[in-house]
């Protein structure tokens, strides 16, 4: 190829991706405009789009309209299109919607928050676990659980005493032996099936031990009866790698050789 | 025995008295019958052993207690169906049927007995001097009130219980008292009889026309008389009217249907012990002043409250005029329903019986309040202080008790100590007992009058407290507010730390009240008290706009950032679709104190698609704004979220 040819191939392709880029540019505008539009549907829409988008334009055209207040169905579609740039100056902003009085908002607020890099998402959670909407506890509950707050173990249980199900499984992600003893002081006041999960999930832990509070445990849940042990104990043996030998795995197994 | 009717009352030798034709308010009539009582008679009536009867159920009987010694002299059984009377010549009383008892007052032996006139239903009971006096209504005739109904005033010896003389009357009378020879006898509602006690000869009658005379009290002060409005003395003036007379009026206050009387009414609540001794007003007239009551206080006993209230200042001094009442001369009901607030007298002090008793028997002596709870628990109370002299318990059902205790004055006692009126009126309106709620209104009124910080903090704790009844609560905290308190303010903080925990069972009490009551006192310490509960989303809906008063009223520009972060996440919420009232507020508040940052936040808020279309319309309509039909300039650069603290609760760490 001659010089010239390769220059005008250059200049070809440089055009070409130009023509893409420019595109990209401008869609953020347009969007950003209709995120203001006034109307929801259409900025649920815009935000969405945004939030696939790569760079800070993107995600500062998000920023910028929570920032300046939004019906609840749009805020709460900006707050899962923040989550996906996850920006860590978003933290007082988000943190101010994981406040917000529409209990649809704060859910989707604490995920975003959960996302981002900062040493306060913690307390934040925590404290969304005393927050008097039912789906507010719960996805503070399952984050603090994914992130092993163990700070959290004490108001989980808590809850778990008030009848809330749903932090069976974190807790059992978090939990230690304190827990272990409380819930056995549990069995009978609250539903079988939370205690078991609760149970499952420690035993899982590559962290809960020693073998002798997993024996405990697995007793514990060879005195529950149903489908929840059942499954419980399977999934320990399964988590439990092979050519290791554990006097709670060895009970585990033969207590469901007797339910069989 | 004699039968019923005129006839046979006349062959049975009964004179016939009362006429309707008696000549009425006759100056000199009553000078004389009056000239009968010695001022020594009036001494005499000072109780030489004062003592308590009380008359107990379960089982029936009488108790003698002895004030000054504080013991129990005699205890006798047998059923007590009257009240209980008292000279010294003997305690006398009506035991079962229609029978009439005298007994020693030493030992409580039965002295004689004395089948009441023809077995007729008892009116009342007095003594004095050598007689005891009783008025009955006649068996088979009208039935109680009516005109024409027949009744019987009857004299016997005290000590033997022999008849001396009886005397008819074809009109309603009511139970006398006595001093002396003197029997003064309520006649027909509207009159008083002034009768010689020695042979039954009327001497004297007073009527009045301004209001129904329906009680008699005979104390060491003098002999007076009266209605449900005030207190007549029986005086060389007794006779005059419109405003001539001596009168006091003093307001005792209404408490709904149960209002205590100055007086046991003669006709319907002399006869026995019943609901009546239960609300009544005690008072004592002052020595040397006929038309002033003693140390210008009337005491009300409610059930098992008693409140001091003084007449001070508005106490006429001049005798014949209405005291507290000025329209009392003309019977007007100026002060009968009204609440006593409103009176404006001062509350001097309170003071509650143990034990949840009600008060069963009462009196005034001059020298102090006695008083006998259903319990058995005989009070000695100083008049001055409320301070409890005496105590003691006696521990037995009491269904009534007589009190001859005129002039006692009991030794002063080191350990008796004042009951604090904040903890009284507090005790009060905690109480449960649904009748006795009138006392509980009057109670917060009054409580919320005291001045100082012990009384602000009862009313912080009782605002808090679940327990009171809800009409309560409304009046509490309208004396909360309008106290405006600044030394307040740290209580008002410390009550509104307690935050909003579903795990703890815990949320902040009376945010509302605390709010107003900040708003009144327009002080900067209620932004940080309040920012928190603003961005709180535990906050009711109703409380907000409370808050952001307090907030614009504090003048403070620190809450500037935290209501602009309010309004603008807020502006486009459904939940104040149909409330608007605190988002107009928070532009208020930036309009006010904010600057020209605030004032374009406040106009994009008022222009914007997303705002909730009634503040929108307010803020333009308000001429806060002017209509800006451009698009928006992003004023999220001038104003950035306020780096405010989210409210922390309880467990988070």
């Amino acid at each position: 190829m001659t010089a010239v040819a390769r220059g005008l191939a250059v200049s070809v392709l440089l055009t070409g991706l130009c023509a893409q880029a420019a595109p990209r540019a401008a869609s953020v505008q347009t969007l950003r405009k209709q995120l203001h539009s006034g109307d929801a549907t259409v900025a649920t829409v815009a935000a969405t789009s945004l939030g696939s988008m790569r760079g800070n334009a993107a995600a500062e055209a998000l920023i910028e309209a929570l920032r300046l207040g939004a019906p609840p169905t749009v805020a709460v579609a900006l707050l899962e299109a923040i989550s996906r740039h996850a920006p860590p100056r978003a933290f007082v902003l988000v943190r101010h919607y994981c406040g917000h009085r529409n209990a649809a908002v704060r859910p989707a607020a604490l995920r975003t928050i959960a996302r981002l890099a900062h040493k306060g998402v913690d307390a934040v959670l925590l404290d969304a676990l005393d927050d008097s909407d039912p789906g507010a506890r719960a996805t503070a509950a399952a984050l603090v659980g994914v992130r092993k707050v163990t700070r959290a173990e004490s108001l989980l249980l808590e809850l778990l005493s008030r009848g809330d199900r749903f932090v069976a499984v974190p807790l059992g992600q978090v939990a230690s032996a304190l827990s272990a003893t409380r819930l056995a002081e549990m069995v009978g006041a609250i539903p079988h099936e939370a205690i078991a999960s609760a149970y499952g999930e420690m035993l899982k832990r590559s962290d809960f031990g020693p073998d002798p509070l997993r024996v405990k445990i697995v007793e514990a849940l060879g005195r529950i009866q149903g489908g929840a042990s059942t499954v419980a104990l399977v999934e320990y043996i399964a988590s439990v790698p092979p050519d290791e030998v554990r006097l709670s795995k060895r009970m585990a197994e033969q207590i469901l050789a007797q339910r069989e | 025995m004699c039968g019923p009717g005129l006839l046979l009352l006349s062959a049975c030798g009964a004179r016939t008295g009362f006429r309707s034709s008696f000549p009425v308010n006759q100056p000199k009539s009553v000078a004389q019958a009056l000239s009968r009582v010695t001022p020594a008679e009036l001494e005499s009536l000072v109780a030489p052993r004062p003592r308590v009867f009380l008359v107990t159920a379960s089982p029936a009987g009488l108790i003698s207690f002895d004030l000054t010694q504080r013991k129990v002299l005699w205890r006798v059984d047998g059923p007590v169906t009257s009240r209980v009377v008292a000279s010294p010549k003997g305690v006398f009383h009506l035991a079962e049927g229609h029978t009439l008892v005298g007994r020693r007052h030493a030992t409580g032996e039965v002295l004689w007995r004395h089948r009441v006139h023809q077995r007729g239903r008892l009116i009342g009971i007095c003594a004095a001097g050598e007689r005891v006096y009783y008025a009955v209504r006649a068996a088979g005739t009208a039935t109680q009130g009516e005109d024409g109904a027949k009744a019987y005033l009857v004299a016997l010896e005290a000590t033997t219980g022999k008849r001396d003389w009886h005397l008819a009357s074809q009109g309603t009378i009511g139970a006398p008292s006595a001093v002396g020879q003197l029997l003064i006898v309520p006649l027909r509602n509207q009159s008083i009889a002034l009768v010689d006690g020695s042979d039954g000869v009327e001497l004297a009658r007073l009527r009045s026309r301004e209001e129904a005379l329906l009680w008699t009290r005979v104390t060491t002060r003098g002999i007076f008389f009266g209605g449900a409005k005030g207190i007549y003395r029986l005086d060389e003036r007794a006779t005059t009217e419109r405003g001539g007379r001596s009168y006091l009026a003093p307001a005792v206050p209404d408490f709904g249907s149960a209002r205590p009387q100055l007086g046991l009414n003669a006709y319907h609540a002399s006869a026995r012990y019943s609901a009546f001794d239960r609300t009544r007003a005690l008072w004592h007239v002052a020595e040397g002043s006929p038309t002033r009551l003693l140390d210008d206080t009337v005491f009300v006993q409610y059930f098992r409250y008693v409140f001091a209230l003084g007449l001070g200042d508005r106490a006429k001094q001049s005798s014949g005029s209405p005291v507290s009442q000025p329209a009392a001369d003309d019977g007007s009901a100026a002060s009968d329903t009204a609440p006593m607030a409103d009176h404006g007298l001062p509350l001097r002090w309170a003071q509650s019986l143990a034990r949840r008793q009600d008060v069963v028997g009462s009196t005034h002596t001059g020298g102090a309040l006695v008083l006998v709870g259903s319990r058995g628990d005989v009070l000695v109370l100083d008049p001055h202080t409320g301070a409890t002299v005496s105590h003691d318990r006696l521990g037995v059902p009491v269904v009534g008790a007589g009190i001859d205790a005129e002039g006692f004055v009991p030794p002063p006692s080191s350990t008796a100590t004042a009951p604090d009126m904040v903890n009284e009126l507090s005790r009060i309106i905690r109480d449960p007992d649904r009748r006795l709620d009138p006392a509980k209104y009057f109670s917060a009124d009054h409580l919320g009058e005291i001045p100082g910080m012990p009384a602000t903090k009862a009313l912080v704790a009782l605002l808090g407290d679940e327990r009171l009844i809800d009409d309560l609560q409304p009046r509490i905290a309208e004396a909360v507010v309008t106290r405006r308190d600044l030394a307040a303010v740290p209580l008002y903080a410390a009550a509104l730390t307690t935050r909003y925990s579903y795990v703890h069972n815990t949320r902040p009490r009376s945010l509302y009240v605390f709010a107003r009551a900040l708003a009144a006192l327009k002080t900067p310490q209620a932004v940080p008290i309040l920012l928190p509960h603003l961005a709180d989303h535990e906050t009711e809906l109703s409380a907000l706009p409370e808050i952001l008063k307090a907030l614009r009223a504090a003048a403070d520009v620190s809450a500037v950032k935290p209501v602009s972060e309010f309004l603008l996440t807020y502006r486009c919420d459904p939940e104040f679709a149909n409330a608007p009232e605190s988002l107009i507020l928070a532009a208020r508040l930036l309009i006010d104190l904010g600057g020209a940052a605030e004032r374009k936040l406040v106009n994009f808020v008022a222009n914007d698609g997303y705002t909730l279309v009634h503040l929108r319309m307010h803020l333009l309509s308000e001429l806060l704004v002017a209509a800006d039909a451009t698009t928006p300039a992003a004023p999220a650069a001038e104003v950035a979220p306020a780096e405010t603290t989210p409210p922390v609760r309880k467990g988070a760490k």
